[in-house]
């Protein structure tokens, strides 16, 4: 056989092979179903935040969603939103009904993180979430983001099939015996669409403090710290340990960049997480950013495995066992 | 098949939406613009950049509001004492860091001039005035010195537009006999110089430009058949050297002006 032919065949074999290789992993990586818990567990505790988010709009609704708000109607064309942004709240006009739809959606809000009616409820919620977070860009920060996505993913899977009041009202209709949640497809692709997006997050989070002189001289940390505006906790005593201030700022950095690619190992992802934990414990406790901190924590939780959940909540793994499919597939 | 193909598309769409935030190539900013649509719609168009690309200074503001009864009273935004829970008072430190690029960014001072009207609303003011205000980062070597992070050197109000009322220095005026610019620069792009030149009246109106970003920040005053007509330097916050026309060449003109305000309420010509 000459050389071509053979270079052919062995080109031809490798592309045959990725290509195999690549549908085969693309299906087990999104279409194997998985246990919801963590699933679920991020509905309850997103849903708290979504709820504790708008609770505090409450507190001075009409001055940021009113007829004079901050940003105006007239100003919010120009405010620095896409040119796609939508919110029900821009149709609003008299303040008894803006009242009225805000009740309306902490109604909704409650019950979502209740899982009540979840299906229903997870679409109000980012219907709800964006609205607002549309009305006014000007204010928003990361929470909002991160809220927004959250409340997206939360829509595409059975977000109540446990920890929540549709599983109770299911198993007292059932007279009090109801097996486990199936295992859900639609719980794998929405945890998997939470995963990959945090990965994005995180890089474009790194990547961008590249482009910063703070983040390469060890600075940086100490620029946060030294923020009046920001601090909860005066930790300005660190100005006398330059060298705690710059390996903080490098691990940061390092974190962030690498999360995308040493959260997926099973041998890493232990420790990525871990640090996920005093990263975002700081910021909320010392940056003043505590519900920042916390929906940032709550979104790792896409990483954590089911059985782990189940297992801290003390119930049973063997139905998922049993079922000869992992709880959450992880990439091979 | 259809929902693999929704979810790549999805990720793609965030992936470009994160990748717009300058600087960025031209390929991105038309990829992530023909997904706009979807990534505004679902509110997935953040940049993500926490933090970076240095963590700044922090951008406030006050407002001197003056009440129905005549009494005048000054609120800082954002104000712990005043904003409660932390969200709250979060949520307006937000407001006031956008307006970190105003006024020279139409959206920052489109947004200042809508605070101005929502606390003129709110307090039924009789006018309402906002003004920048900065406050700096103290280095490691300050606050070992003593230095608190509230001390007052650390406040400032830059403002960083040439919009504002003009004038000759009395030094120029002294070499310059018979000579007292007045120049009014206003936001919506009109500039008039008036007063008297060595004696000769002077009353001009042009159109004016920022220059180029690089080197001295600069002005140039353009006329009404689009030439040049003259130009500024620019080189502190409220110092402009007019470069006039005069005689063949150009006269040097150091002018100074108050402080304008980043928003009043009613409005008023700067």
């Amino acid at each position: 056989m000459r050389l071509a032919d053979r270079l052919g065949r062995l080109c031809g074999d490798y592309f045959r092979e990725l290509g195999t290789a690549t549908l085969r992993g693309w299906d087990r990586f999104w279409f194997t179903p998985a246990d919801p818990a963590t699933f679920c567990l991020i509905r309850l505790l997103a849903g708290l935040m979504l709820l504790y988010t708008h609770l505090v709009w409450t507190l001075d609704l009409e001055a940021f969603f009113g007829p004079a708000a901050w940003v105006s109607r007239e100003a919010w064309p120009s405010s620095g939103h896409g040119p796609f942004a939508w919110s029900y709240l821009l149709l609003v006009e008299s303040p008894a009904l803006l009242w009225t739809l805000h009740i309306a959606a902490l109604v909704v809000l409650a019950m979502f993180a209740l899982g009540l009616a979840s299906r229903v409820t997870s679409v109000l919620a980012f219907v709800i979430t964006v609205s607002y977070a549309n009305r006014v860009p000007a204010a928003l920060f990361g929470l909002d983001v991160i809220n927004a996505m959250l409340a997206l993913y939360l829509m595409i899977g059975p977000s109540g099939a446990c920890y929540s009041l549709d599983r109770l009202i299911a198993r007292w209709r059932a007279g009090g015996r109801l097996p486990p949640p199936e295992p859900s497809i639609s719980a794998n692709v929405a945890i998997r669409l939470m995963q990959l997006h945090m990965c994005i997050i995180y890089l474009f989070a790194g990547l961008g403090k590249l482009q910063g002189i703070s983040w390469w001289d060890g600075s940086a940390m100490w620029l946060t710290i030294a923020n009046l505006e920001y601090q909860s906790i005066d930790m300005t005593w660190l100005a006398g340990w330059p060298l705690l201030l710059n390996f903080l700022t490098h691990v940061t950095v390092a974190w962030e960049v690498s999360y995308a690619a040493l959260i997926w190992p099973r041998l890493t992802r232990p420790i990525m997480l871990a640090l996920a934990i005093p990263l975002h414990l700081g910021i909320a406790c010392f940056l003043g950013m505590i519900t920042f901190g916390l929906v940032m924590l709550i979104a790792n939780l896409a990483f954590v495995p089911p059985a782990v959940v189940r297992a801290v909540l003390g119930e049973s793994v063997k139905h998922y066992a049993t079922k000869g499919t992992p709880p959450v597939p992880l990439p091979a | 098949m259809a929902i693999s193909a929704l979810v790549l598309f999805h990720l793609a769409a965030v992936f470009v939406a994160a990748l717009r935030v300058p600087p960025v190539s031209e390929l991105a900013v038309r990829i992530a613009s023909a997904v706009g649509w979807y990534t505004d719609a679902v509110l997935v168009n953040p940049g993500y950049r926490f933090f970076a690309p240095d963590p700044g200074v922090s951008h406030m503001m006050r407002a001197t509001i003056e009440l129905p009864g005549g009494a005048t009273v000054e609120e800082t935004y954002p104000d712990l004492n005043h904003q409660w829970p932390r969200l709250l008072y979060h949520r307006h430190f937000m407001l006031t860091s956008r307006l970190a690029d105003a006024p020279a960014d139409p959206v920052a001072q489109a947004l200042a001039d809508s605070y101005a009207r929502h606390l003129h609303a709110r307090h039924n003011a009789r006018r309402v005035r906002i003004d920048r205000r900065v406050h700096l980062l103290p280095t490691r070597e300050q606050v070992l010195g003593g230095t608190p992070l509230d001390h007052e050197n650390l406040y400032v109000s830059p403002y960083n537009s040439p919009v504002g009322l003009w004038k000759s220095e009395p030094v120029f005026a002294g070499v310059m006999v018979g000579s007292q610019l007045e120049l009014r620069v206003r936001r919506d792009g009109a500039a008039a110089l008036t007063g008297r030149f060595r004696g000769q009246s002077v009353n001009t109106a042009w159109r004016w430009q920022p220059g180029p970003p690089e080197g001295m920040l600069s002005v140039r005053f353009i006329d009404a058949d689009g030439t040049q007509a003259c130009s500024a330097e620019w080189p502190e916050p409220d110092v402009l050297v007019l470069l006039y026309p005069a005689g063949g060449g150009t006269e040097r003109v150091p002018m100074r002006r108050e402080r304008p305000a980043l928003a009043v309420y009613p409005e008023e010509a700067p």
